[in-house]
């Protein structure tokens, strides 16, 4: 029963106590662990898993809002403004005042990092990069580029660090152990029931709790009824069915943390899942979000010639970049996907001339051998990618009205050839004729990194109650809030982690003030 | 030679997107199984260039 664990079978075999635990060793988690330690409290964390970091092993850098007054201020109005205030604000306040300490706060843990001004390590003007791909909800003004080792990215560096540096002040992080129960005693948190490997219990008295559990990912149930959206989990990252797949599909990332909560009486605060087009696979990207194995998913933030099922546009394709309105756009198309149609000159263009819009995760301006890639993929089975003739054997081949398809194209090449877009006015240096074959088509669903919100606090990061009160000792930080900060602008890129780190930190400043408080009584 | 993966690793796919001859995700178990015994000559540069792939450096070469 969702929101429920059976705990009756459990025998305590381990009782320890502690002044704060922690669910979860991501990023919120263990910035919480170690802010708590260093004001001086015993702190024990769990972890479901048996190693560290969970989705915080993954991202490349985060971004921040730099120390002084002004720059708070404005990305405050300005994220405010732009989520039209459907944010939290004393949270989104919260943000950007605990945000710019975090990278001179992870320094002193030797993370090894680049500062820059600009929110990601690439330049946007030329060729345009999808800077709009972060949406107008983060404007972090300092971007913190992470040093990371072999293909892997800087996240996992970062959580290694923490994680020496959580040892060193004496931390006890139990890995294989979920925790099951939140213990409350009269309004108050008391601690938890977790369950080490060996199914036993252990019975952890604490006078706070954090929740830095992250999502609910794999849960397709919740996933299915908190965002709409029905998403076929394939751990392989293959999809080959093509319907909604889930990226990030090997974290273990069953909502845990906010069933516990909300079974504790936490509100359910905004919950949204962050959607992402994406070309399935298998061949396109491995088993990790960042490893690209395919050029077209370069190819796929094209603004060139796009058309749903019935072969008509629906979009200015400037907006491919900016992954939620082009991902709200093309779930709303009949079978919720979307095909980009170019012929062999563009083909051609982007080998020889390079991309109009890169793609930062793989940053290559020009292309190769995109026959050969597209084959390749066909080879392995990929029925997401095609190259035809003519105009009718790629709506054949892609499940698209021939007729309309063969309309579209005649109306889109006039468009081309008068370099003017009568129907949604897209830049004329994107107007690119599909004349000459073969033409190569790419299909496109959405797919998400993970999801975001779960559990209502305050500025404080104190879990809030359906009527607005606090449940004194519980606290709650990383993704299971975001949705508080997104509003109804539901994200998660490259705020998110830096997200995920400064609420942490502001959940261990709140929780230090709360033992103390308490304390003195 | 062997191949072996450290309890540091964190399952996120590197090795076996790109090396499956030498390696497989075993979900139940929630780890990264090794497929091959011995490193066959064959798959011993391969098996190297996986060690410097790995995010955290969770994969040796023993004797």
């Amino acid at each position: 029963m969702e929101g429920r664990h059976d705990i009756e079978h459990l025998t305590a075999v381990n009782h320890i106590k502690a002044d704060v635990a922690i669910l979860g060793t991501g990023g919120a988690g263990m910035a919480t662990a170690i802010t708590t330690a260093e004001g001086g409290a015993k702190v024990v964390i769990l972890e479901k898993r048996p190693f560290p970091g969970g989705a915080s092993n993954t991202p490349v850098g985060f971004g921040f809002v730099k120390k002084d007054q002004a720059s708070r201020d404005k990305t405050f109005k300005l994220h405010m403004d732009e989520t039209l205030w459907t944010a939290n604000a004393d949270l989104v306040r919260a943000f950007v005042n605990n945000s710019g300490e975090i990278p001179e706060w992870l320094t002193t843990m030797k993370v090894q990092m680049e500062i820059s001004e600009h929110p990601l390590p690439l330049k946007m003007d030329e060729p345009e990069s999808g800077n709009g791909s972060f949406l107008a909800v983060e404007y972090p003004e300092g971007y913190c580029s992470l040093k990371a080792i072999g293909r892997g990215h800087g996240g996992a560096q970062l959580i290694k660090a923490m994680v020496a540096k959580a040892k060193n002040l004496g931390i006890d992080i139990l890995y294989s152990t979920p925790g099951k129960k939140i213990l409350t005693a009269g309004n108050r948190v008391s601690g938890l029931y977790a369950e080490d490997k060996s199914g036993n219990t252990v019975h952890i008295d604490a006078r706070a709790v954090v929740v830095a559990t992250a999502g609910f990912n794999e849960d397709p149930d919740m996933v299915k009824k908190y965002s709409g959206y029905d998403f076929t989990l394939d751990w392989h990252g293959n999809c080959e069915e093509g319907n909604y797949f889930n990226l990030c599909p090997n974290l273990r990332l069953t909502g845990d943390g906010i069933k516990m909560a909300w079974e504790v009486g936490a509100d359910k605060g905004r919950v949204g899942i962050p959607i992402w087009p994406h070309v399935p696979g298998p061949g396109v990207i491995g088993n990790m979000p960042w490893l690209m194995l395919s050029q077209v998913r370069v190819i796929q933030e094209q603004p060139y010639l796009w058309v749903n099922q019935n072969g008509k546009r629906f979009m200015n394709e400037e907006v491919i970049p900016s992954r939620l309105p082009a991902g709200n756009l093309i779930a709303r198309q009949p079978g919720k996907y979307a095909v980009l149609v170019f012929d062999d000159t563009t083909r051609r263009h982007l080998e020889e001339e390079g991309v109009d819009k890169i793609y930062f995760i793989f940053p290559a301006k020009t292309l190769t051998d995109i026959t050969g890639d597209i084959n390749r993929l066909i080879a392995q089975g990929n029925k997401h990618v095609f190259i035809a003739r003519d105009i009718n054997e790629m709506a054949g081949q892609a499940g698209i009205n021939p007729a309309n398809l063969k309309s579209t194209v005649d109306e889109y090449n006039r468009y081309c050839e008068h370099k003017y877009d009568e129907q949604y006015t897209k830049n004329p240096k994107y107007l690119r004729p599909v004349i000459k074959p073969p033409f190569y088509g790419i299909r496109v669903y959405n797919t998400a990194y993970g999801t975001s919100g779960g559990i209502k606090v305050n500025g404080k990061t104190e879990v809030l109650t359906g009527k607005g009160e606090t449940i004194p000792g519980l606290y709650a930080a990383g993704d299971i809030i975001l949705g508080e900060y997104s509003g109804d602008m539901v994200n998660q890129g490259i705020q998110s982690f830096g997200f995920a780190l400064t609420t942490g930190r502001i959940a261990g400043k709140s929780v230090l003030e709360y033992l103390g408080n308490r304390h003195k009584k | 030679m062997k191949l072996k993966v450290e309890d540091i690793c964190i399952r996120c796919g590197i090795c076996i997107t790109l090396y499956p001859e030498l390696y497989e995700m075993d979900f139940k178990e929630d780890t990264v199984r090794i497929k091959v015994d011995n490193v066959p000559e064959t798959m011993v540069e391969k098996a190297r260039q996986s060690i410097k792939d790995c995010a955290v450096t969770a994969i040796h070469l023993t004797k």
